[in-house]
């Protein structure tokens, strides 16, 4: 039947099929895996681009699962390697204390022989625990070392990934009985969410945090590592861990890994992953052009810009901290293949709206619009899809001049910006129009040399609680933080619902010696609403949709859904907020009642009405037409 | 014909002078008539499929569409080659990655997405969408035209078989004389909205493909390359320039099925294909009438399924007409094999090929496709093609895969009106042929200029509406002329 073209290609077709599956049979391509954060990512991309140069058919399992999994799921062979730290596997494998004192490549060749397996030359760094505080805290306390902390009466809070804290060998726990300290708790993070400890420690939540040596942000945010005296880490050198018949099968492989024997040193492996963890790029990016940088992969002249650049808006003062990181983390694991760029922009909402960017980390406030009559009205064209983080009203001052009864004139972000929408609406409901005057600058900066040459009596900023531009405004400028008093009584302020009473904690910033009243609006992720529902589907033969609306689709439910749980935010968005349906699945969907609807009916009616007569005039008789016996032409009109 | 073309002139002039009004009123009427009686499509369509296999398997499948004694005009290959190309759009290209992707994203009716049952479901969904009902839809426009027009040598006219049919007298010819303008109608606009769409497919692609960016320049000049391809092929005829392309396009989508079987997974793709055809059968008889009421999901049904009908409805009277033309000779079984079990084989194929190596990548490779086919489906396929070895010859393969694509789209529609507007003969003048060929291209290229693609939509899918009507009427005359006429023991 079909024809006598298609059948030569056909059986080429076959042919090649058969050729294909005769030459693939014996080897199984090499499954790769990894744990779950980006350091480990990025080495087994690594190896997997390494293994794919060489010829080597590879199965990606990145992230496949923590180290004790990948090591009992590398010895039955459901991964054939991943990069694996030998301190790690010392540990792993409880070997006594003894034998983790210094581990060489030789010693750990040894050790995982027998179980079937090959430990390669390391990468070239070793990324240890540590245990890192804030200055603060170290200078308050006097710690230095870890032993110090056995000292502290009160004992320490800490913060520690799931992983560390299960460790029996080298794990939270062993590490606080060897050195004799009190846990009076210890909250846990996930191990891929690096940031997280750092947030942690930053607002205070915490005194103590297990972080890792090349975590991007060690050091800074005024955090640093507490020294390891008794020497109760072992090293960490990673290395790539492969089943031993693997090898066998491709011998090449060997080769192609041993190209990265001491090409990685730390500091190059925290650069790395600070693109990642910090600059919002690929994992898959990174590891690819830092192979090429080291010359072990042919450089791509014609580098194409990735396909479907995902672009998240924040606030330019967000550079300094930790929510829109946390936002673009969440972006990511969510949407793994996608490039994502967080770009700084005056208004995050209007960027959203605008579909210039996807994504925007927006403020409660920018859901809101206040007529001239004082009326909130709410928008709708943009919609949270998951709650990041709390954000508070900073009102800073010179500390010459910490009376706000004396102000004029206050420093404030760009116009439209969440802090010039606040101190707008906080002056007109108080009625202080008159009085105080709003300079509008262009960034952080700008606002802070406003203060610094008296341009300004104060700054208004809105930032989540220790956010590292104020600690060190407030730090090493010696500026206040100052209680505006606008909370006092039956504020009026109150009646808007998107801000929030909070207080500030004494000594939460450098200086303050008081707690301090302000106000609180939550930071969501916000995505665009396309506001013309149209019924009939996008769908169709000849129908393309990124064709006709350039500007995004709305964010389909479920990813929305995948965002919040990303996000790994223990608040709920603000239920003042419009927000994705994908968030509440749970909440069931207003239905209309059952109403008539005439024209719905007659529409109804005339269809059963046409089948019925289309069914009469099928069971009557056909007309005598002469056309039909004589089998010419009928006349046209 | 002179009616067909000042209603043509009207509306379209209506459609750029108020393009809002005209779009509210075309996408509100095909809305309300989705939202109110969504179920007659369903289960039209369903029946249709139903009627055709009962023709094709029935006592008249035998029934030549011909004298008893003719031949088929053409080899069967091209007679394939060429109802494929005019039945199917530049969209089987877009939608093949993008469809089940889509539907393993997001699936409906409660399945977990992204899991193995999600693929399953979305390559059963994606085959009911492009499988057996859209060709049966396409059969049978096509088989009530052929059956008059070459076994009882009457016009090619869609009113041909009502008013063969029907009592002769004033109603039976006001019925037949709105008919042929309603088709003509549909025809024009749905040809037009088609071609500023594909138009825009091409733009979109050589975006992607080469970074050119989307003007309204770069539109013309693909308009203006497509009007000249179109219409010299419309010109030399059937045999001629239809042909060679389609068959040009044929091999095209055989190559491109090729490199992503061999170079894909292969036995994944294999695999997929074998699984697709079991799922779909198993799920036709329930999926054929299934609409999401209970599951609160009838946007689903409208905006996927019903869409999709609509679209081959929409595409029915000149593809139908064209597949008619092409036919003769053959008999009823013969015809219904042929445009309809041939085609959707092939379509399975090729969505276990395209879609079933998406799917590969979503679960085992390195995944981010949905994301993208949610933002532009334009884009997934391109960065699909990505994962291929040769991605840039692929993405340039595709590119001219689409244009041509467009090209016998267009032909075969400049042909078609030109059948309808010169009283149904079989082979029109030739400069009535480049006289349609203009006009379609001036009423593209205004659309175009006009920027509201809205407009194209509206324009592409209106014309289903009335022609549902007419389609039923069709093959009520058709079956009666059947049952009376034909003994069912022809050629036997």
């Amino acid at each position: 039947m079909s024809g006598s073209r298609k059948s030569p290609l056909a059986v080429l077709a076959l042919c090649a099929v058969c050729l294909l599956g005769a030459c693939g049979g014996g080897r199984e391509p090499v499954r790769i895996g990894s744990q779950a954060f980006t350091e480990q990512k990025i080495l087994a991309e690594m190896m997997a681009l390494l293994a794919e140069d060489a010829g080597v058919p590879v199965i990606r399992a990145i992230p496949y699962g923590d180290n004790r999994r990948s090591l009992a799921a590398i010895q039955v062979g459901e991964i054939d390697a991943y990069p694996e730290y030998d301190g790690s596997l010392f540990a792993l494998i409880g070997l006594p204390a003894t034998a983790t004192r210094g581990i060489t490549p030789e010693k750990t060749r040894k050790l995982v022989e027998p179980l079937g397996l090959r430990w390669m030359q390391p990468f070239g760094f070793e990324n240890d625990f540590v245990l890192a505080v804030r200055r603060d805290f170290a200078l308050q306390r006097d710690v230095r070392t870890i032993s110090d902390l056995a000292s502290l009466p009160e004992g320490v809070s800490v913060a520690a990934d799931s992983g560390f804290r299960a460790r029996p060998v080298d794990g939270l726990y062993a590490l606080a009985r060897r050195y004799g300290f009190e846990i009076t708790d210890a909250s846990v993070f996930p191990v891929d969410d690096r940031m997280a400890a750092y947030e942690a420690l930053a607002s205070r939540a915490v005194d103590v945090a297990t972080v890792f040596r090349t975590d991007p942000w060690l050091g800074g945010y005024g955090i640093f590592a507490l020294e390891d005296d008794l020497g109760f880490f072992p090293v960490y050198q990673p290395a790539p861990l492969v089943r031993a018949d693997v090898l066998e099968a491709y011998p090449q492989l060997a080769d192609a890994w041993s190209g990265l024997a001491g090409k990685i040193d730390i500091e190059r492996m925290q650069l790395l992953n600070a693109r990642v963890d910090g600059g919002g790029e690929d994992y898959r990016n990174v590891a690819r052009q830092a192979l090429e940088e080291l010359g072990l992969l042919p450089a791509q002249p014609t580098q194409e810009e990735p396909k479907g650049e995902l672009t998240l808006a924040v606030t330019p003062l967000s550079d300094l901290g930790y929510l829109p990181i946390r936002a673009a983390a969440a972006l990511r694991e969510v949407m793994p293949a996608r490039r994502l760029t967080v770009r700084a922009v005056a208004v995050p909402a209007e960027a959203v709206r605008s579909g210039e960017a996807r994504f925007g980390l927006v403020g409660a406030e920018d859901f809101f619009r206040v007529d001239e009559t004082g009326r909130l009205e709410r928008v709708t064209d943009i919609e949270a899809v998951g709650m990041v983080g709390n954000r508070l009203l900073h009102v800073i001052a010179r500390p010459d001049n910490v009376d706000p009864a004396g102000w004029e004139r206050l420093a404030v972000g760009p116009e439209g910006s969440g802090s010039w929408n606040i101190a707008k609406i906080v002056i007109e409901t108080l009625g202080l129009e008159d009085k105080i005057e709003l300079i509008s600058t262009a960034d952080f900066n700008a606002q802070r040399e406003a203060l610094d040459d008296g341009d300004a009596d104060a700054l208004l900023v809105i930032a989540e609680r220790g956010h590292a531009g104020i600690m060190r405004l407030l730090g090493d400028l010696e500026h206040r933080l100052v209680d505006t008093g606008v909370l006092e009584g039956d504020s009026p302020v109150l009646r808007y619902p998107f801000l929030r009473p909070v207080v500030i904690p004494a000594g939460v910033y450098p200086g303050q010696s008081e707690p301090i009243d302000t106000l609180a609006t939550q930071a969501v992720l916000a995505s665009r609403v396309p506001l013309d529902d149209d019924g009939l589907g996008e769908s169709g033969p000849g129908f393309v949709p990124g064709v006709f609306t350039r500007l995004p689709q709305r964010l389909p439910f479920d990813t929305a859904a995948r965002i919040r749980d990303a996000l790994r935010s223990t608040e709920a968005v603000d239920p003042t907020l419009p927000a994705s349906p994908g968030l509440y699945p749970e909440t069931p969907p207003v239905r209309p009642r059952i109403s008539v609807r005439p024209g719905v009916v007659a529409m109804n009616v005339l269809a059963v009405a046409f089948l019925t007569a289309m069914v009469m005039l099928y069971l009557t008789a056909l007309p005598k037409n002469p056309a039909l016996t004589m089998s010419s032409a009928v006349d046209d009109d | 014909m002179l009616i067909s073309f000042a209603l043509v002139l009207g509306f379209g002039i209506w459609g750029l002078v108020s393009p809002e009004q005209m779009t509210a009123a075309a996408v509100g009427a095909v809305n309300f008539v989705l939202g109110s009686v969504g179920w007659l499509y369903l289960a039209l369509c369903s029946s249709f499929l139903l009627l055709a296999g009962w023709l094709a398997f029935g006592r008249y499948g035998r029934v030549r569409l011909g004298p008893d004694d003719s031949e088929p005009e053409f080899s069967t290959a091209s007679w394939l080659a060429m109802l494929f190309a005019g039945g199917m759009g530049a969209g089987l290209v877009f939608w093949g990655v993008a469809e089940p992707v889509s539907h393993f994203a997001h699936p409906p009716g409660g399945t977990a997405a992204s899991t193995p049952a999600s693929a399953r479901l979305a390559m059963v969904l994606t085959n009911l969408h492009w499988g057996l009902h859209a060709w049966s839809i396409y059969a049978v426009c096509s088989l009530v035209l052929a059956y008059f027009i070459f076994r009882r040598g009457m016009p090619g006219l869609v009113s041909t078989p009502i008013r063969a049919a029907l009592p002769a007298g004033p109603g039976t010819r006001f019925l037949g004389f709105a008919s042929d303008v309603a088709a003509t109608f549909a025809v024009v606009f749905g040809l037009a909205g088609s071609l500023v769409m594909g138009v825009l497919q091409v733009r979109a692609g050589l975006g992607e493909a080469l970074g050119l960016a989307p003007t309204n320049a770069l539109s013309m000049a693909i308009l203006a390359l497509l009007a000249v391809a179109f219409m010299l092929s419309a010109s030399t005829g059937l045999s001629k320039g239809i042909q060679i392309l389609s068959n040009i396009n044929m091999l095209l989508v055989i190559g491109l099925l090729l490199v992503v079987v061999v170079f894909g997974p292969t036995a994944y793709i294999m695999e997929a294909f074998v699984n697709s055809l079991g799922d779909y059968l198993a799920a036709l008889p329930a999926y054929s009438f299934r609409m999401l009421s209970y599951e609160g999901q009838m946007d689903w049904t409208s905006g996927w399924t019903l869409t999709y009908l609509i679209w081959w409805i929409a595409w029915g009277p000149f593809v139908g007409i064209f597949i008619a033309r092409i036919s003769r000779g053959r008999t009823i079984r013969e015809f219904c094999i042929g445009v309809i079990i041939v085609p959707t084989v092939f379509s399975l194929f090729w969505f276990a090929a395209l879609g079933g190596a998406s799917i590969w990548i979503e679960l085992n490779g390195g995944g981010g496709l949905s994301e993208l086919v949610a933002e532009d489906t334009a884009t997934a396929l391109f960065a699909f093609l990505d994962y291929m070895p040769f991605g840039a010859v692929l993405t340039g393969l595709a590119l001219i895969l689409i244009f041509i694509f467009l090209v016998t789209s267009a032909d075969s529609g400049t042909f078609v009106i030109s059948m309808m507007t010169s009283e149904g003969q079989l082979n029109p003048r030739t400069s009535l042929k480049l006289a349609w060929g203009t006009a379609i291209t001036l009423l593209t290229l205004a659309i175009l200029l006009s920027g509201s693609v809205e407009v194209a939509k509206a324009m592409a899918i209106f014309g289903a509406i009335p022609f549902t009507l007419i389609l039923v009427l069709q093959i009520v005359s058709f079956l009666r002329t059947l049952r009376d006429t034909e003994t069912g023991a022809a050629g036997r």
